[in-house]
């Protein structure tokens, strides 16, 4: 009887051990092929794939994917100027009046936010930015890839903000500070760990979607940033496009792309990571 | 002029709900054509028919199914593993492990979905080609589930296995959060009681089960709201089957792979904003569901 408990409790514990196991090794196979395939398509086009534009595929040649890296770049600076300040405004809103009329409808709609499907926000964005313009545009991306990184930001914000002792608050309310005086001067300061990371993660969202940008920026590879009416392309949706190409020379540049994303996308996590931990 | 604060707020807030307000408008607008005219056989038939000048009909019931059939087996394969992937973390892994697979599992959630779907229509469809699907119909080609013959890496069963990975961080997330926070004293209790390990656990996993059905949920919205890795690996062909062993079409992917083109066609448009109309109404009713569900028992969690 003894043994049998001792049976089940190994078997039961090593489903648990090796499903985990299952779990985590993806992001482990991942990881690695993308280091390989882009270390090696790296080292195939050489350096100027940093600053080439894509070459002719009919070739061979892989060119590089110097537009779409300033296109990339763009968007982020365009969606964090629009996206961030919105949203931590908002977020600010959220936990100074959460029992306004305006805070009861805001709570759910950005949990809504939240769950929208990305590729719908790209369609809206095109509907309301890209008709009326008359054309694909950096700014037309970087509006819908703020709005994807809105519900974040704000819930980060409002979370931040909350997670301070409320002594605080007191304490600059009874030397006599107004609100603005008591956010600015108190409250910004003791919560700034959680602002980091509201940050960050908003950057982690600029880099990390492509949904956003496919019916909104248009270029596919050849065209860099140009302004904010003009059309872009970025690093994200090279990737998405080249990777279903049936060149060799595409597909590496693919590679090669995914690798240049992966290193951006790992400073922003370390950093993530950093912040989240506390010194 | 004391609190000048709060109208500056107030209007950042007032913005995004003007937005969401406007989403959800212009999406309804936009669909009334192709609602008015084909009604309920736009969602429940499954001709997509474009033609220039010529008659056209779209049905989407293909696309739906798909949604509904890869999503499924997201969450299917995706619930085994993240409430494992809890107890491990929480439970079995020393501090250190412990730290390393809590940072894997925040990475998991938020690496470029673009390089999942690169990943996926490298490695991952041609080895379940291989090793699963490909053995699967030779032995066992009778039984419906895998009477298609596969020809391709890129079917709803890749589509269903690439969402798991990518939902398995989010699931997680929800129920580690809820299992790390039992009580210390339960735990001791139960080995007070001379329990083994794994009864412990399996009393601790019952205790969060309102946990693990939100994380279901939410699982599951995030499923059939994915789009770019998904249209990678899909295989992007109209079609139903029973067998997954076949290319398909989600809403989602149908959206990104027809839209740049709808507008060659008068009612294309219409046709492609309706479907977004029937994605967002999805993912609307799960996450209201879910975070319904979160509210009543009061579950928190942390991206």
């Amino acid at each position: 009887m003894a043994d049998m408990r001792r049976l089940k409790n190994a078997v039961f514990l090593s489903v648990i051990t090796s499903l985990a196991l299952v779990g985590i090794l993806p992001i482990a196979h991942i990881t690695g092929a993308v280091l390989y395939n882009g270390t090696k398509a790296l080292i195939h086009a050489g350096p100027s794939f940093l600053w080439r534009a894509p070459g002719d595929p009919s070739t061979g040649e892989i060119g590089g994917i110097g537009p779409a890296i300033s296109g990339t770049i763009a968007l982020l600076l365009i969606s964090m100027l629009i996206g961030f300040p919105l949203s931590f405004l908002a977020g600010v809103y959220l936990h100074e009046f959460p029992q306004s009329a305006i805070s009861r409808i805001l709570m759910p709609a950005t949990n809504l936010l939240l769950e929208i499907p990305t590729v719908v926000t790209s369609m809206f964005v095109y509907l309301v930015l890209v008709v009326p313009m008359g054309r694909f545009s950096a700014l037309a991306g970087g509006v819908a890839l703020s709005l994807v990184m809105l519900p974040y930001v704000t819930t980060h914000v409002r979370e931040a903000l909350d997670a301070v002792p409320v002594d605080f608050k007191e304490a600059g309310y009874a030397l006599g500070l107004d609100r603005a005086k008591v956010l600015f001067l108190v409250m910004l300061r003791a919560a700034r760990r959680g602002l980091i990371t509201a940050l960050l993660m908003a950057v982690a969202k600029s880099v990390g979607e492509t949904a956003p940008l496919l019916f909104t920026i248009g270029g596919s590879g050849e065209i860099g940033y140009l302004g904010l009416g003009r059309p872009t392309s970025s690093v994200q949706l090279l990737i998405y496009r080249f990777a279903a190409s049936p060149f060799p020379a595409r597909q590496e540049a693919a590679w090669g792309a995914s690798l240049i994303l992966f290193l951006l996308f790992i400073g922003v996590f370390a950093l993530l990571r950093k912040a989240q931990r506390g010194p | 002029m004391r609190d000048w604060l709060r109208p500056v707020l107030a209007s950042a807030a007032l913005l995004i709900l003007l937005v969401l307000g406007a989403m959800i408008l212009f999406l309804t607008y936009k669909s009334v054509p192709v609602l008015s005219r084909e009604g309920l056989s736009f969602i429940l038939d499954s001709g997509w028919i474009a033609s220039e000048g010529g008659e056209e009909y779209y049905g989407i019931a293909a696309a739906l199914l798909g949604t509904l059939y890869t999503s499924a087996i997201a969450v299917a394969l995706a619930l085994p593993v993240s409430v494992s992937l809890s107890v491990f973390v929480v439970e079995m892994a020393p501090r250190k492990i412990r730290t390393v697979l809590e940072g894997a599992i925040l990475m998991m959630a938020l690496l470029p979905t673009v390089l999942y779907g690169l990943w996926g229509l490298t490695y991952l469809g041609p080895f379940l080609l291989r090793y699963v699907m490909c053995p699967l119909h030779g032995s066992l080609g009778w039984f419906p589930l895998f009477s298609e013959e596969p020809k391709t890496g890129n079917t709803i069963l890749t589509a269903g296995v690439l969402l798991a990975i990518m939902i398995t961080p989010y699931m997680t997330a929800i129920i580690k959060d809820a299992y790390s926070s039992i009580p210390r004293e339960y735990r001791e209790g139960l080995y007070a009681l001379g329990t083994t390990r794994a009864e412990a656990i399996l009393v601790l996993l019952r205790m969060v089960k309102s946990s693990i059905a939100v994380a279901v949920v939410l699982g599951l919205g995030r499923a059939a709201g994915e789009t770019v890795a998904v249209s990678m690996v899909v295989g992007n062909t109209m079609g139903i089957s029973i067998s997954p062993f076949r290319p398909g079409y989600t809403i989602s992917s149908l959206i990104a792979n027809q839209f740049g083109n709808a507008f060659l066609y008068r009612l294309m448009p219409s046709a492609l904003y309706g479907s977004a109309l029937i994605l967002m109404g999805i993912s609307t009713a799960i996450a209201v569901l879910g975070l319904w569900l979160a509210r009543r028992w009061s579950i928190k969690w942390r991206i």
